[in-house]
């Protein structure tokens, strides 16, 4: 190891020291300050109840500001100084050649798990594919084993799941390298799906690597998180920062590009503040096993569903309890190699917020209660208050609207009394606007951070498409995003209010399909409330005051526009138009690494699956394993064999099979015909009883099945 | 095809050609591709299913497609010998998933319903396609939570007994913060 980097890795620097302290420093004061200038400003007229509850809404509304702004301040200093920053990758060499890589001698055992739950299987596929050559080439197979966790409830997923990983071993010759396994209750959902491994098979290995089902990490991130583990046998987890990828839709790749310009900067500054506190996400970070067994058992909440029982966001928790026990957990956010995908439309983003944000608020029991770290408990009221802002700001909103309202009927002229601060203007008007630039400041500054960056770093502006290009698309992005802020607001308060009255949130499958665009109907139905409110509230304001009309325009833009922005950025054309004009680019798209190369090459190689007749395509995976001598051999093999069974239950089963094949599969119920392809002995018999039914016997839609079912064949 | 054409006056021919097609249906998805070889074969499982069936009344199409199926459940056991693995249900279809992966019956699928024992190279090839569904259970216990709520679990519990003991007590919550959303209205509106 690079003796510089061991010492600098073993303590803090001086200069560390003292920018961590600086940074926590500018947060505390900058919290104090901004609800000191406000309640100022508000007392300049007079303290009444309304103005105090004005001002204690203001004070998180604030704080969540100031908490990013000062991150990215911060990140801005290190990222621009090259500051020698006391991360975990000093702890080994970063950018490992290919010469390097092949000596590297690993001596631990890696699990990488890939969790699916009724995603698309190719795509799916396609991504343990490219993960598995690409290790494969780099010599170092050996020091890790691939297990595909199946959580699909949908049968015909589970069953194209299960020939997927037939064909992908038999192509690969990956026999005893990729596992599939399939539970027949989701129970706990991904962290469920997790503990079932652990319990399984997790004593075997040193670490595990947890992916989603569209992430991707390049080999030389997979070599260096097993090497850090090996060399930092303190550190629980680390987590890489993932870079969003394959966006198409406007809307995914404006968020690939935020996350991409502006995350170096923010993961800068999050490093900073968190060091060896850091946090887990998820996935596509690594984790040690001993200790993940031992200690991350999650706890059940107090209560019930949606904020007690069960934990959602398991994530946070497990960083929380692993943390708790003396192992330390870092962010690697200089690690490149580490992707995901993002949800394509806004209204896949907004369903996938729904259930972080019941995730995210039950942590309050956690947060307020728990005995964990501090580092940890301040994610979580981070995390919190990402979502609890929102109906904060709606509130805000509101109670300003109001109180202007009550001010212009009241028909009494303003009579300020003067700052109490010196440094204060005596023009009521200008204090306000410094109070509202300083909020502008909080949330432009980190994107202005980006543009400085861009200006003197060219090696910087080049990997974004150049500094012109680039700073066209921050502003781009600067406009949409601000116009999709107030709606993500009116959601999020929506998700808010839901949870705390107890609507339960439903686990579905995310859509990451970028070609299927958002409908007018399902924009109308989403945000045609919005609209309404956005409407209602503009000739609201434009009644009070133009002036309040003007300032609050973006906002009510925003609103009155929500159905037609949903479907606008949902649209893939547009996406692809943007990156034909060479605006929004990333590094990714520029120069892609040779992971995300071979994962596009396997995806545009990907077989044309024939769609079945309509009538079929409910049941696919039913017939395939009912006809396909082959296939009903192979998911024989993946259930467990029924030795035991109650004989009133065989005769159940008997019976199952035979209403299956003479009345159809809609005469059984979806759980029969779940619990029908989960029982072994009933696999076999349905496709000995169905094969030798007479054909006159089988109800038509058996008929047709082994009709189109020869066709194939032919 | 002598005793095909012998009983022929009492099987109609659709009965015929409806068995043909189901026991020609089966050897395809096992994977019998060359259509003069398959059409062989189900002309000698017809052929045997004959002798059982004497008139309509006799279900030629399900004895045909037992036969067939029994035949090659016979070969799955006749090859389980020879690779020394347990004749049951479980590894027979193990032996199956074998056949498929090695591509056995595509190269010689006179071997599904035959008699005869396959060659060594053929058995041996068979020994190196092996599937793994897993790696060998190596159990172990997650460790108890090291966060306890019980405490506030119980509070927070009896608070929710209650709630559920009060008629409508949702209902009367959700009313609670509406009035109070009202009232900030109206206080911050007057």
């Amino acid at each position: 190891m690079n003796p510089r980097y061991q010492q600098s890795w073993k303590s803090q620097t001086k200069h560390m020291v003292v920018l961590r302290v600086l940074l926590w420093l500018c947060i505390t004061i900058l919290s104090i300050a901004g609800p000191c200038l406000f309640l100022d400003f508000i007392s300049r007229y007079s303290m009444t109840t309304r103005h105090w509850f004005l001002f204690i809404i203001y004070i998180p509304l604030n704080a969540v500001l100031v908490f990013g702004f000062a991150q990215a301040l911060f990140g801005f200093y290190l990222v621009m100084t090259q500051s020698e920053m006391r991360q975990i990758s000093q702890s080994i060499y970063l950018s490992l050649s290919k010469t390097e890589q092949k000596h590297l001698n690993l001596s631990s055992k890696t699990a990488l798990l890939f969790p699916v739950y009724n995603e698309d299987t190719s795509r799916f596929y396609a991504g343990v594919e490219t993960t598995y050559r690409a290790l494969k080439k780099s010599g170092h197979l050996d020091a890790f084993d691939i297990f595909i966790l199946s959580d699909s409830t949908n049968p015909n997923r589970w069953i194209a799941e299960e020939e997927h990983w037939l064909s992908l071993i038999q192509k690969l010759d990956a026999e005893e390298k990729i596992y599939y396994r399939h539970r027949f209750k989701n129970l706990n959902q991904k962290s469920g799906n997790i503990s079932d491994f652990c319990r399984r098979w997790g004593s075997n290995y040193d670490h595990m690597i947890c992916f989603d089902a569209d992430s991707l990490m390049t080999t030389e991130t997979l070599l260096s998180l097993v090497l850090m583990m090996e060399k930092n046998p303190q550190v629980g987890i680390i987590q890489t920062s993932p870079r969003i990828f394959q966006g198409e839709t406007l809307f995914a790749r404006l968020q690939q590009f935020a996350n991409r310009i502006h995350g170096e900067i923010s993961s800068a500054g999050l490093n900073l503040w968190q060091q060896s506190g850091g946090n887990y996400w998820g996935h596509n970070g690594i984790i040690r096993m001993a200790p993940f067994i031992k200690y991350c058992t999650l706890p059940a909440l107090p209560g019930n569903s949606p904020l007690g029982g069960r934990v959602l966001s398991h994530d946070f928790v497990e960083a929380a309890l692993i943390h708790k026990q003396g192992y330390e957990i870092w962010l690697a956010h200089d690690l490149e190699g580490s992707y995901e995908e993002c949800p394509p439309t806004l209204l896949d983003f907004a369903s996938r917020d729904r259930r972080w944000c019941q995730g995210n608020l039950q942590h309050i029991w956690i947060a307020l209660f728990g005995e964990i770290p501090f580092a940890n408990r301040t994610h979580m009221i981070n995390g919190i208050l990402a979502y609890l802002s929102a109906p904060l700001w709606l509130l805000f909103l509101l109670m300003s609207t109001l109180l202007t309202y009550s001010f212009y009927v009241s028909n009494l002229s303003l009579l300020s009394q003067p700052s109490k601060l010196a440094i204060m203007p005596e023009s009521i008007m200008l204090h306000g606007l410094i109070i509202l630039s300083l909020s502008f400041v909080y949330l432009f500054g980190p994107k202005l951070f980006t543009i400085i960056r861009l200006l003197i770093d060219p090696a910087f502006a080049i990997r974004f498409g150049g500094f012109l290009k680039a700073s066209i698309s921050v502003l781009i992005e600067v406009v949409f995003f601000s116009l999709l802020a107030p709606l993500l607001m009116l959601f999020h308060s929506a998700f808010v209010l839901g949870t705390l009255i107890g609507q339960k949130v439903q686990w579905n499958t995310q859509n990451r399909d970028s070609q299927s665009h958002t409908s007018l109907t399902s924009a109308l139905a989403a945000h045609g409330g919005q609209t309404l409110v956005g409407l209602f509230w503009a000739i609201l304001a434009g009644i009070i005051n133009p002036f309040l009309f003007f300032w609050a325009s973006p906002i009510f833009l925003s609103w009155l526009f929500a159905p037609l922005l949903s479907i606008i950025t949902s649209h893939h054309g547009l996406g692809l138009w943007f990156k034909k004009q060479d605006l929004l680019l990333t590094p990714e798209e520029v120069k892609p690494c040779k992971e995300i190369k071979l994962l596009e090459k396997i995806l545009s190689k990907r077989e044309k699956i024939e769609t079945p007749i309509p009538e079929l395509v409910p049941h696919q995976g039913l017939i395939r394993v009912a006809l396909d001598p082959y296939v009903n051999a192979l998911h024989y093999g993946f259930l467990r064999p029924r030795s035991k069974q109650q004989p009133l239950t065989q005769k159940r089963f008997e019976h199952l099979v035979k209403d299956l094949i003479l009345k159809g599969p809609d005469s059984l119920s979806s759980e029969d015909r779940w619990h029908l392809l989960n029982d072994s002995r009933s696999v076999e018999n349905l496709h000995n009883t169905l094969w030798k039914t007479n054909s006159s016997k089988l109800c038509p839609w058996w008929s047709l099945a082994i009709s189109r079912f020869r066709l194939s064949y032919s | 095809m002598d005793t095909l054409v012998l009983v022929e006056d009492q099987i109609s021919s659709e009965t015929r050609n409806n068995a043909f097609t189901r026991v020609d249906g089966i050897l395809r998805a096992y994977g019998i591709e060359d259509r003069i070889s398959r059409s062989h074969q189900v002309l000698k499982i017809l052929e045997e299913a004959n002798l059982y069936c004497y008139d309509d009344t006799d279900d030629l199409e399900q004895v045909a497609a037992d036969l067939a199926l029994k035949q090659i459940d016979a070969t799955l056991k006749k090859i389980a010998a020879q690779l020394d693995i347990p004749p049951d249900t479980t590894q027979r279809r193990r032996l199956l998933l074998l056949l498929h992966t090695s591509k056995l019956l595509q190269r010689k699928p006179e071997y599904l319903l035959s008699a005869k024992f396959l060659p060594q190279s053929e058995v041996e090839l068979l020994l190196q396609y092996r599937l793994t569904q897993g790696p060998d259970l190596q159990r172990s216990t997650m460790g108890n939570p090291t966060l306890d709520f019980s405490d506030i679990d119980n509070i927070t519990h009896t608070y929710q007994q209650m709630i559920r003991f009060i008629p409508g007590a949702q209902y009367i919550l959700a009313s609670f913060m509406v009035i109070m959303l009202i009232y900030l209205i109206y206080l911050f509106s007057r």
